[in-house]
């Protein structure tokens, strides 16, 4: 397939790439037009660093995360630690590094299974109809009246504050939404008579929605999953602030927020940097799935 | 059903007051209060379902046998479940949510802690707001020019950076850096409006960013279409000058996307509160939540959730009213049945 895509793409699109050069690949294109857009170039470069930053440097630093040197306490940034020491005179750049590995993978992993869950239910719903769909729809409703973090607070309420727990109610927050657009999208695709067509040589259920549906209904994913991270990624760092989150002494954004907050008159680095990755995420993150939602969307593509 | 239709009793007065009564109604008593009904059950029984006897936590491991029976009982706790849920939601629709944990009345703890909340609510929801559409209408004119370009780029960094993050960032720096302001505490507006201010304004900034971020990009998006309308070229053909234009012609029918989105900043708004109280140390409904859920105070935890839900819904019906009070074509009894 990667063989003849190319020229298919290009021939379309009107881009020839003339015998100079081997026929650039789609994704390498895709990436081309991604870093043209400044807001994509600084998402780009903003996210490699945090990634090095979060999985790499973990293991490269030796300083451990958990060791306290002692009458290192609160000092200020400098060679030897670069993002200074906490109250407990550990190293902040390395507990920053770990803290935001946790975040990233405990935020991704939860929008995952939140979202296989959703779609899922959501699948179930649109193609089924009827008891299914009445049900599905009326738990969700239920779900998207709690306002913004508040299911989470409860979930949390319920299983106890942990990182396991944090990402379960992260997950749990995520599948209304994706439900909710699983079904419109099935129930969009239901009526077109490519499905009629599998049904009609004798597709199963769940031939139908994996085969055909699913393919059809991919690009609606790809546009709003980015933001779903978005926003998972800022809900698992605003409940660790809240103390909800990962308990000590193992580092995360949202606890190294919490405790930089309660020593920012002695240490104003021990919340400046955990605010700033986090700050500097998010916008990268919104950066990127702006920037992505355009070209994949043709209707908002040179809108504005 | 015929005979109805002749005299004209649901089928054909416009807009009248009764339909509107009807809607209302139709909209409160088919969406809103299923919802909030079945959102309290989901609340109550999420608790229900913890492990662990409220008895003996209340009364500690070591009470006797009896003195369980005897707490169960006092409690309630013998009874069924549907049974305790009836009482439960009765008792808390007369504003009675049993005692805390604190050995307080939730009752008490909420009223103490709902004026800061509803005060930093309101504030943030108006200032935001006004700020949003009015920066929304100055980039929508100044379209693709310098105005349009400064307000963009404060959008986008403000709808990017989460406002509890924002709201630490000027926590540091107005607070320990500059020192102009105080970090932590409230004090009513109403008792000393000077001091009052002082606690307010960095935390009602740091929501009222958000909102006006998210307001301005609707609103300039819509005053862009509704400048593209023939009506519009119409108004401008015919020699009125360009603020009547805007004034007199694209603002009312640009304002209709940004109602919506004006409803749901609110569910932002209360989820926001929570997290922007525990920032700024104010002693609000936010706090009270998280401080009930680290200290297991399942009685507080289920009043506030109840409350803000309920409140987030009832302002959701509001939006949709709003909506269709200014969307003629929403309206009941035109075809457009909901």
């Amino acid at each position: 397939m990667p063989d003849n895509t190319p020229v298919l793409a290009a021939g379309a699109s009107g881009w020839v790439t003339r015998g100079t050069g081997p026929r650039s690949w789609p994704a390498v294109r895709f990436a081309r037009r991604l870093v043209r857009d400044p807001r994509g170039a600084f998402a780009c470069f903003v996210l490699v660093v945090m990634l090095v930053f979060a999985f790499v440097v973990p293991l490269v630093d030796p300083t451990s995360p958990f060791e306290s040197v002692r009458g290192q306490r609160l000092l200020e940034p400098s060679a030897s630690h670069w993002f200074g020491t906490d109250e407990l005179s550990r190293d902040l750049f390395i507990r920053n590094a770990v803290g935001l590995r946790s975040t990233m993978v405990g935020g991704f992993l939860a929008v995952m299974a939140g979202w296989m869950m959703g779609i899922l239910l959501g699948y179930t719903a649109g193609y089924r109809g009827g008891l299914a769909d009445t049900l599905i729809s009326r738990s969700v409703d239920t779900l998207m009246a709690f306002p913004g973090i508040l299911l989470a607070v409860l979930l949390i309420a319920l299983f106890g504050p942990g990182l396991a727990s944090l990402s379960m109610a992260i997950a749990i927050f995520n599948v209304p939404f994706s439900t909710r657009l699983a079904r419109a999208a099935v129930l969009r695709e239901v009526v077109r008579d490519y499905v009629l067509a599998a049904e009609t040589i004798g597709c199963s259920g769940i031939r139908v929605l994996s085969r055909h549906i699913a393919i059809n209904t991919f690009g609606v994913f790809a546009v709003q999953l980015p933001i779903a991270i978005v926003n998972s990624v800022l809900i698992m760092a605003a409940l660790g602030f809240l103390g909800l989150g990962e308990q000590p002494p193992n580092p995360a954004l949202g606890s190294l927020l919490n405790d930089g907050r309660r020593f920012m008159r002695l240490a104003w680095w021990y919340l400046l940097a955990p605010a700033s990755i986090v700050a500097l995420l998010m916008l990268a993150l919104n950066f990127l799935s702006d920037v992505l939602g355009e070209m994949l969307d043709p209707v908002r593509r040179g809108r504005g | 059903m015929r005979r109805q239709v002749r005299v004209g009793r649901h089928g054909d007065h416009r807009g009248g007051e009764p339909s509107r009564m009807n809607y209302v109604l139709s909209r409160l008593v088919r969406q809103f209060v299923p919802v909030v009904f079945i959102a309290s059950i989901l609340i109550f029984g999420l608790i229900e379902m913890l492990p662990g006897d409220p008895a003996v936590i209340a009364l500690g491991e070591t009470a006797t046998p009896d003195a369980v029976k005897a707490m169960r009982h006092e409690m309630g706790l013998d009874r069924s479940m549907p049974e305790r849920y009836v009482r439960w939601l009765g008792s808390a629709l007369t504003g009675d949510f049993g005692r805390s944990t604190t050995g307080k009345t939730v009752t008490d703890l909420v009223q103490a802690s709902a004026p800061p909340t509803i005060e930093l609510a309101l504030v943030a929801f108006t200032v935001g707001n006004v700020l949003g559409v009015t920066l929304g209408v100055l980039a929508g004119i100044y379209r693709g020019k310098l105005p349009d370009a400064a307000i963009g780029v404060v959008t986008s960094l403000l709808i990017a950076v989460p406002s509890f993050v924002a709201g630490l960032i000027i926590l540091l720096v107005f607070t320990v850096w500059l020192a102009w302001l105080p970090s932590a505490g409230r004090v009513a507006l109403t008792e000393d409006p000077i001091q009052g201010s002082k606690h307010l304004i960095l935390p009602a900034a740091s929501l009222a960013g958000v909102i006006a971020a998210v307001v301005c990009r609707f609103t300039r998006q819509s005053i862009v279409d509704v400048l593209t309308n023939d009506y519009i070229r119409t108004a401008r053909a015919k020699g009125l000058k360009e603020r009547v234009v805007i004034m007199r012609h694209a603002l009312k029918p640009s304002m209709l996307p940004v109602v919506t989105i004006i409803g749901v900043q609110l569910g932002g708004l209360i989820g926001g509160s929570i997290v922007i109280e525990q920032v700024f140390t104010r002693p609000g409904m936010g706090r009270l939540l998280i401080g009930a859920v680290n200290s297991k105070d399942y009685p507080t935890i289920q009043a506030i959730t109840l409350l803000l839900v309920s409140t987030y819904l009832l302002f959701n019906l509001l939006t949709d009213l709003t909506y269709a009070w200014l969307d003629p074509r929403l309206r009941p009894g035109k075809g457009t049945r909901r």
